[in-house]
């Protein structure tokens, strides 16, 4: 695994805008960077990141499968009762689950370990899918990468062949917080992934959802809605004025309910518990428990429910190194030994590694001058090269 | 072999990927049925299926807005259904939904 500086194809900023990858840029900082990428041996690729992502995700459904039986964990996730037993309906229901991303610390001398799991609402889909594999295709055209350069990368096929799966040639609502540039973005790619799956497709603000007196919810036309892909995390609806009207309801959810229990930061010290000393996990605990105290004065510090790595902090040697402020943290934190991510020039890098429709299928990276990775770290793409 | 030689993934045109067979033939339950730590239950939740590759659209093309989709629109809103319900929470915090 190596960080190789490259130059830039000298039109991408226009290539983006034409492909609708309009946040290629935020607040005038690269979002999108191509001055460098990561070159990955297809060893590393397939052991080290591929196998590990596959045995996580299958350690993930261990654990809904232990959460929905157990009231004591799902307190620990801070779940709100009310929505225990849909949740767990949802699981025994076997509703299928779309996609996620483990991001992982790997340096390519020891095994990928689990930072943290986006279960229920993982972006940055557009660019690792799609102009991530346009750069491969060009960098090899401009010899920019060796011509014999690959891509570790089907997660475009396999979000289709969820989406025909899930939908079955059904409509699906898609709904997210659309006028923000980059949700917005996400959720158009995901349109046209199930659409090239042949369902017939709607788009929707979050807010623009309808409750009717019976409890269903309807689009802006008053149609029922009965395949819903949100863009939204489940830990926001199940919050909010329509919250109640969810156990009940006829509509079906992507990602389903289910992923509520796996999308909160609790699942770090209970994955722990259930699988100790895994070689793709570190040390976690909840911050209430004791046994936190044997991370001593060095760990990463982190609200159960967060995104983007707000109120993350990093303590080393009990001095806060890094931190991110943001309005997460009243359900509690956990804390997580600190793991080893790849720095070269002070380039913190960590590894999203995706799974769509049951099998691992890419990776992302990104990359930021600190530690915690944040909205604005940039996307740096990878290259298989050995 | 390396992995695009597998995936057969197909860029077309200037508006990005639009069609590829598969690599990842062999589905989760099967990994998870190879993991001894997992149960039959945990292995059965995952959408997927063996068809349902690119049609030959091409990624946010305009000539994607196609028959099957339905736009929403704000004018016919009905007095039937209340609104407003969901997107107080990412409006407050100002925040991507994503992570």
């Amino acid at each position: 695994m190596q960080r190789i500086p490259c130059r830039e194809r000298a039109d991408w900023r226009e290539l983006a805008e034409q492909t609708g990858f309009a946040f290629h840029t935020i607040d005038g900082e690269s979002y999108w960077d191509e001055t460098a990428y990561w070159g990955f041996t297809l060893t590393e690729i397939e052991e080290d990141l591929e196998a590990p992502t596959r045995e996580l995700d299958c350690m993930c459904g261990e654990l809904v499968a232990r959460a929905i039986g157990d009231e004591a964990m799902m307190r620990r996730l801070a779940i709100p009762v009310r929505y225990w037993n849909w949740i767990a309906a949802s699981w025994t229901g076997s509703q299928p689950s779309l996609y996620g991303r483990f991001d992982l610390g790997y340096c390519g001398d020891g095994p990928a370990k689990l930072l943290e799991y986006n279960a229920d609402t993982p972006t940055g889909l557009f660019e690792s899918a799609v102009f991530q594999w346009l750069w491969l295709e060009q960098a090899i055209e401009q010899q920019i990468v060796p011509a014999d350069a690959d891509q570790y990368n089907s997660l475009h096929e396999r979000l289709i062949e969820g989406w025909a799966t899930v939908g079955q040639g059904r409509h699906v609502h898609l709904a997210g917080m659309i006028d923000n540039a980059e949700d917005n973005g996400t959720v158009r790619y995901m349109e046209e992934c199930a659409r090239q799956a042949g369902l017939g497709t709607t788009m929707l603000a979050m807010s623009d959802i309808g409750r009717r007196s019976d409890g269903s919810f309807v689009d802006l036309d008053d149609r029922p809605i009965d395949l819903m892909f949100k863009l939204y995390p489940w830990e926001w609806m199940l919050r909010e004025a329509f919250g109640d009207r969810l156990p009940g309801s006829a509509t079906q959810f992507v990602e389903p309910p289910w992923k509520a229990i796996l999308s909160t930061k609790g699942i770090l010290p209970l994955l722990w518990e259930m699988f100790p000393g895994h070689p793709n996990l570190l040390p976690a605990y909840f911050e209430s428990d004791p046994a936190a105290a044997s991370l001593g004065t060095s760990y990463v510090r982190k609200p159960l429910y967060s995104r983007e790595g707000a109120n993350v902090e990093i303590v080393v040697g009990g001095s806060a190194i890094d931190a991110d402020g943001g309005p997460y943290g009243a359900e509690g934190f956990v804390r997580q030994a600190v793991g080893t991510i790849p720095h070269p020039g002070g380039n913190y890098a960590v590894v999203g590694s995706w799974v769509a429709a049951g099998r691992p299928c890419g990776l992302s990276l990104r990359e930021d001058r600190g530690p915690i990775t944040k909205n604005t770290s940039r996307f740096l793409p990878h290259a298989i090269i050995g | 072999m390396k992995r695009s030689m597998k995936i057969g993934l197909i860029v077309a045109g200037s508006l990005g990927v639009t069609s590829a067979s598969g690599y990842y033939l062999k589905q989760r339950d099967d990994a998870c049925r190879r993991n001894p730590r997992a149960t039959d239950r945990d292995c059965q939740h995952s959408g997927h299926g063996s068809s349902g590759h690119g049609s030959g659209r091409s990624v946010f093309g305009t000539s994607s807005t196609s028959e099957t989709s339905t736009p929403s629109s704000p004018s016919a809103q009905s007095s039937a259904a209340e609104r407003g319900g969901f997107g107080s929470t990412g409006r407050v915090f100002g925040l991507l939904s994503g992570g």
